[in-house]
């Protein structure tokens, strides 16, 4: 005889799950946001630290270790180099030069740093987070190099070679090469000069000074040469002297340099974040006056994206800079575009008398779409860029990319979670969710 | 394709402002930068960039919308960077590039989409709610039914913009013309050229 089951109907308090769900995204949230702004000591030696990644408008802050400002936006050294030889430069071997440092300055990721000319000599205007005697140093350097044979004849310079660069010459790690593209004419002089002394060596030299001698076992007709014996550090600067190209004139360094103010403002720090906080506020404030409950939430949801941004800038190294504020700023405004898109859906739906939970599926089903729609297609377009590998271009897109992937599982995720949990905890009633009266349709 | 005299207009005053920073580019006056600052910027780089947006928007707008909506897409990317990067050259007279101007130009497609996308998606959902409509009708209504949202992402990006340049000096007014540029270019774009591009398209299937 079978044995009689009793079956106890599981019944599941909503609500109770509701506020369990909004009160532990809630207290994550402020944790997070709180870290933020004060980081955390990881043990008690101090040898660990998590930074503070959110930038406030304190004086003595943290956050300037995770996210170094630039020359832009933070406190400069002001290097001074002046022309050595009795006749001054001209005004356009003076442009060259500018550019010639500018080139070096950029090469090295200092993008926002600048080069001026100013009575004649030439003021570099560096970020104070940065080596400045390992840059100045560089700065100074002329960069001419030229190819002699084994007699110290020069038969080529720097000029002719197009593209240079530098990676591991073998399994050790320590052995690195200079790897060299040359020029139409430069392949040709090469060619037949390592034809001709096969069994020699062809040196490189650096402002008269050899470098490397490495001997020749074949014609090297190609147009590229790879050359071994650089360690990590001569072989990137090499390469960046290279690239840049030779200064036309002599430099030489006026003293150490001095402190100076940030490129784009003396406070233009301070200014811009509590500019930005008060441009936060209004549109929490906007939010939370026309969709009220949703729009607290929404409020909310960018707070998370802001601070999320941050935390991967921080991560990435991207620094403080006006390039990283675009990325991060650009993500809020897509974000938001998002949510006031299925916001404004929404409004139209109650103001017609339809159900809260109806207007939301249809929303999200809809006007929700475009939101997803906007950042899949500008998250490929920057899958596309950061592939190619555009300079920098792909370092915008790296954090612009991050920003779009936070705002699409913020918006397709998180905030509709939570908004259905709210609907669930406050109920349905439509002047909850939007400020206009509801009409039923006739 | 027949496209509306508006969205032809609309090019040629586009085009005749390219066509200026050209001049100004042949006279050496095009594209000034700041404190050596042109050592970051590179054609080429930038070209191939347009190029990939221009590629990709056109293959995206084609899977999601059509042949209409990838060319209507493809035709605002082009003409958006194009335009905000002539702008740019004018612009540049008065306050000198940054080293950032090259991703700033490109991050204007950020705002191509946020604009151009509604329409695409709204015009569609125009004509198929109601099939009586021709695609002009439904191109216009979806300009009028987004013309809220536009208003806000605007003014949003506006004031974000502000909110970057307050403090600033010309360096950072010279650091944000090329975004400035890109937000100008899609809000002309996305209001006299995407709906009237999109209404030329040749009418599809329409789904029973």
């Amino acid at each position: 005889m079978a044995k009689k089951t009793t079956h106890k109907k599981l019944t599941v308090n909503r609500k109770l799950v509701a506020v369990v769900t909004l009160l532990v995204a809630l207290v994550l949230s402020i944790i997070f946001i709180t870290l933020g702004f004060t980081g955390r000591q990881m043990d008690a030696q101090g040898l660990y630290k998590l930074l503070p990644w959110l930038p406030g408008p304190a004086r003595q802050a943290d956050w300037r270790q995770a996210l170094v400002p630039g020359a832009g936006l933070g406190e400069t050294w002001v290097s001074t180099f002046s022309p050595v030889g009795e006749e001054a430069p001209s005004q356009q071997l003076l442009d060259r030069a500018v550019d010639v440092l500018a080139r070096r300055l950029n090469d090295l990721g200092w993008t926002d740093a600048a080069v001026q000319v100013k009575e004649g000599k030439l003021v570099a205007i560096l970020p104070k987070a940065a080596d400045t005697a390992y840059l100045n140093k560089l700065l100074a350097i002329p960069g001419e190099f030229t190819f002699t044979d084994p007699s110290g004849e020069v038969f080529m310079d720097g000029s002719q070679v197009s593209e240079a660069g530098f990676g591991f010459a073998d399994q050790s790690g320590t052995n690195l090469a200079l790897t060299l593209q040359f020029t139409a004419e430069g392949k040709q002089i090469f060619g037949s000069k390592s034809t001709e002394l096969i069994g020699q060596s062809i040196s490189l030299r650096r402002d008269g000074v050899v470098l490397v001698s490495p001997g020749i076992s074949e014609p090297l007709t190609q147009g590229q040469v790879s050359i071994p014996g650089f360690n990590m550090e001569s072989a990137r600067e090499n390469a960046v002297l290279l690239r840049s190209g030779a200064l036309p004139f002599a430099l030489e360094l006026d003293g150490e340099g001095q402190p100076g103010r940030p490129l784009m403002g003396d406070r233009v720090q301070r200014t811009l974040l509590i500019a930005l906080g008060i441009l936060f506020l209004l549109v929490a404030a906007y939010f939370l006056v026309c969709y009220r409950l949703a729009g607290l939430l929404a409020a909310w949801m960018l707070a998370l994206q802001v601070a999320l941004s941050f935390f991967f800038a921080g991560l990435l190294g991207a620094g403080f800079t006006v390039l990283t504020l675009s990325a991060i700023m650009l993500g809020f405004v897509v974000t938001t575009f998002a949510i006031l898109k299925l916001y404004l859906h929404m409004r139209t739906g109650l103001r017609r008398g339809r159900s809260l939970r109806q207007t939301l599926r249809e929303g999200y089903a809809t006007a929700g779409h475009a939101g997803l729609d906007v950042m899949v297609g500008l998250l490929l377009v920057s899958v596309v860029f950061i592939i190619m590998n555009l300079g920098l271009i792909t370092v915008f897109c790296e954090l612009f990319a991050i920003t779009l992937l936070l705002g699409l599982v913020i918006t397709q995720l998180l905030h509709r979670l939570l908004l259905n949990e709210t609907i669930h905890l406050f109920g349905t009633k439509s002047s909850l969710y939007a400020t206009t009266p509801t009409k039923k349709e006739a | 394709m027949r496209i509306h005299k508006t969205a032809l207009n609309t090019i040629i005053i586009s085009t005749l402002v390219g066509l200026l920073a050209l001049a100004l580019g042949l006279f050496g006056l095009g594209m000034k930068f700041a404190n050596g600052a042109q050592a970051a910027f590179a054609w080429g780089p930038l070209l191939l960039a347009i190029l990939a947006a221009l590629v990709v928007s056109f293959l995206f707008g084609w899977l999601r919308y059509g042949v209409s909506g990838a060319l209507t897409l493809a035709v605002a990317v082009l003409h958006d960077q194009l335009l905000s990067l002539a702008m740019c050259a004018i612009y540049s007279l008065a306050f000198g590039l940054s080293g950032h101007a090259m991703p700033l130009l490109v991050a204007g497609l950020a705002f191509t989409y946020l604009f151009t996308v509604p329409v695409i998606r709204d015009a569609r959902a125009q004509l198929m709610a109601n099939p009586s409509l021709t695609r002009e009708q439904a191109a216009s209504q979806a300009v009028a039914a987004g013309r809220p949202l536009k208003v806000a992402v605007t003014l949003l990006s506006a004031l974000v913009l502000l909110a970057l340049a307050v403090g600033g000096n010309a360096q950072m007014y010279g650091s944000l013309l090329p975004l400035l540029s890109g937000l100008i270019a899609a809000a002309l774009s996305s209001h006299l050229i995407s709906p009237y591009i999109w209404a030329a398209g040749r009418p599809g299937r329409r789904r029973r």
